[in-house]
């Protein structure tokens, strides 16, 4: 009884020393800075932040780049061409053949990040663009693109919105899959990271893929197949189809119907007149203002 | 037994109110957060408060192996500041930013020829350096102190100092100018030459893409780095040439024997043209 006594007034004396109180302090430890606004910041947040729930990060941010390569910010003029055109090539083409902005909300990613240089490697070659996890385009050399090179749909596609496309379609088929059939048409081609050194543009087409990256895996050739198709004029695209000779083009095609199909299976898109829309902005880059954010 | 008992009785409260104590003595008065914080708002006024502009003596790379350049700054609000350089005309102005990282640092986050042009790759910066890595110059800086009397800045890539200081006398535009027509001046020398206090004169080893030379003399290869400006020529650091010791060489005017003028030490007992 004595022992059990003991016991009890032992416990009490640790909890009553043990839970002390503390009051909190009423200053948060995250402060915000208070920063001038100008007129990109407020077209970002009106046109793609409010609408899209999409930040883009325009001034250089080193957390958000690669610390691999020697990186240069994008200038200021560049930023604002880049997201007018993001907007007009990039996201009105989807709202219209959708009919809503639900599916760039739903499914783009989330964070754009501008950067003025190329990522020069040490051999020579460097890098356009990145993506990662399905949240986050990095897109390179911003400060190539000014008042010339802005209405230049080859130089646009071939630096830009190809990448963005081709990316934005990793993540639709990572949400919804596509039919295993697309991987069989050319299943012993892939050679993953060998890509470059086995084919080239030529070569990469009479094996029966869109461009020779086509070749690393079944979902880049997918991807690929989609953001060529989208982005190249009938013209373009017939061109390439002959370059691939019979045995290439049939494989094209075939991939081709199978992107069709999805995208009219999976999110009821037509390839056809989402290609449309895109080509018919393309055609009209000469009478779009890239510089005013009214 | 009793006794031990009724020790521990005693000993257990006193222990639990000692090991439990939970004021001590703060070393700051305030967390760091909140001293972070000053920190930048302190920068950002130093910055800003000065009207006229600030003067930064860089000099790029690992080892001041690209020579010295003279960067004028004026910070017109808390996100845009205007920016000139020696070696190219004009003024730029682009965004900026001091960021909260291990310290407050000043983040030159939009693009400005005038001082992207040392940290940008050789590719794009005229062939200087690597074509990946380029001068390995920095855009952005730790600020490690901030007064009116001078701002002393690390790069935060090359771990160099560099330190800002206030215009006073001249207005950024005017001061800039005379900085860049110094450099143009210099530019004209396209072969560097030494004539010694012997009257001899010998080549000394020269890139004019860069502000270095070694003189051939010097068997260390020693480079001498520096810098231009309206009156002559700045080192690095103190150098010895034909025996003697300098940190600055005057420039002359161009005489029939100099058409581009040449510098000097004080006694004139070399030049270099």
């Amino acid at each position: 009884m004595k022992r059990r006594l003991n016991f009890t007034l032992l416990l009490s004396l640790f909890l009553v020393f043990s839970c002390s109180e503390q009051d909190l302090d009423p200053k948060s430890v995250l402060i915000d800075g208070n920063i001038e606004q100008n007129e990109l910041d407020s077209y970002i947040e009106r046109q793609f932040t409010k609408d899209y729930n999409i930040a883009v990060v325009y001034k250089f941010v080193e957390a958000e780049s690669d610390l691999d390569y020697n990186l240069s910010p994008a200038t200021y003029e560049s930023s604002v061409r880049m997201t007018k055109l993001l907007h007009y090539l990039g996201v009105e083409p989807y709202d219209k053949i959708t009919g809503s902005k639900m599916f760039i909300r739903s499914y783009f990613p989330k964070l754009l990040n501008y950067i003025g240089s190329p990522a020069y490697k040490n051999n020579g070659t460097f890098v356009l663009g990145t993506a990662e996890g399905g949240t986050k385009i990095t897109m390179y050399a911003l400060n190539s693109l000014n008042a010339n090179t802005g209405k230049d749909v080859e130089f646009l596609n071939s630096f830009y919105f190809h990448t963005i496309h081709h990316e934005f379609a990793h993540i639709l088929h990572q949400t919804k899959d596509y039919p295993s059939s697309f991987d069989q048409i050319t299943g012993s081609g892939y050679v993953g990271d060998s890509w470059s050194d086995i084919y080239n543009d030529i070569s990469a087409l009479e094996e029966g893929f869109i461009s020779s990256y086509a070749s690393k895996e079944a979902n880049e050739d997918f991807v690929e197949t989609y953001s060529f198709y989208i982005t190249l004029s009938p013209e373009a695209w017939d061109q390439r189809l002959r370059d691939a000779g019979t045995v290439g083009k049939n494989k094209i095609d075939a991939k081709l119907d199978i992107v069709r199909n999805y995208f009219k299976n999976a999110w009821n898109i037509d390839l056809d007149q989402l290609r449309e829309e895109i080509l018919a902005r393309q055609a009209d880059l000469s009478k779009f203002d890239q510089l005013s954010l009214n | 037994m009793k006794i031990k008992k009724a020790i521990c009785f005693l000993a257990i409260p006193v222990l639990l109110l000692h090991s439990c104590k939970r004021e001590t003595d703060r070393v700051f008065e305030e967390n760091a957060t909140i001293r972070l914080k000053d920190a930048i708002e302190n920068a950002y006024s130093v910055l800003m408060e000065n009207k006229v502009g600030w003067m930064m003596k860089v000099y790029p790379g690992l080892n001041q192996e690209f020579g010295g350049y003279t960067v004028f700054t004026k910070f017109i609000s808390n996100a845009q500041v205007s920016i000139a350089s020696d070696p190219f005309d004009g003024i730029q102005t682009s965004d900026y930013a001091v960021i909260q990282e291990s310290g407050p640092v000043l983040t030159f986050n939009g693009f400005n020829k005038n001082i992207h042009w040392f940290s940008e790759p050789g590719k794009d910066n005229g062939g200087i350096g690597a074509d990946d890595t380029g001068m390995r110059g920095d855009f952005e800086f730790i600020v490690l102190t901030a007064s009116a009397d001078s701002i002393v800045l690390k790069g935060r890539q090359s771990k160099s100092k560099v330190i800002m200081l206030p215009l006073k006398d001249k207005n950024f535009e005017s001061v800039a100018t005379e900085y860049r027509d110094a450099a143009r001046q210099f530019s004209k020398l396209r072969v560097l030459k030494l004539e010694g206090k012997d009257g001899k004169t010998q080549s000394l080893i020269y890139n004019p893409k860069m502000r270095v030379f070694q003189n051939p003399k010097d068997n260390s290869g020693q480079l001498l780095s520096f810098r231009i400006t309206p009156i002559g020529l700045e080192f690095q650091k103190p150098y010895e040439i034909e025996g003697v010791t300098v940190d600055f060489l005057t420039f002359n005017q161009p005489a029939p024997n100099y058409p581009n003028g040449y510098y000097s030490d004080d006694e004139r007992t070399f030049k270099i043209f």
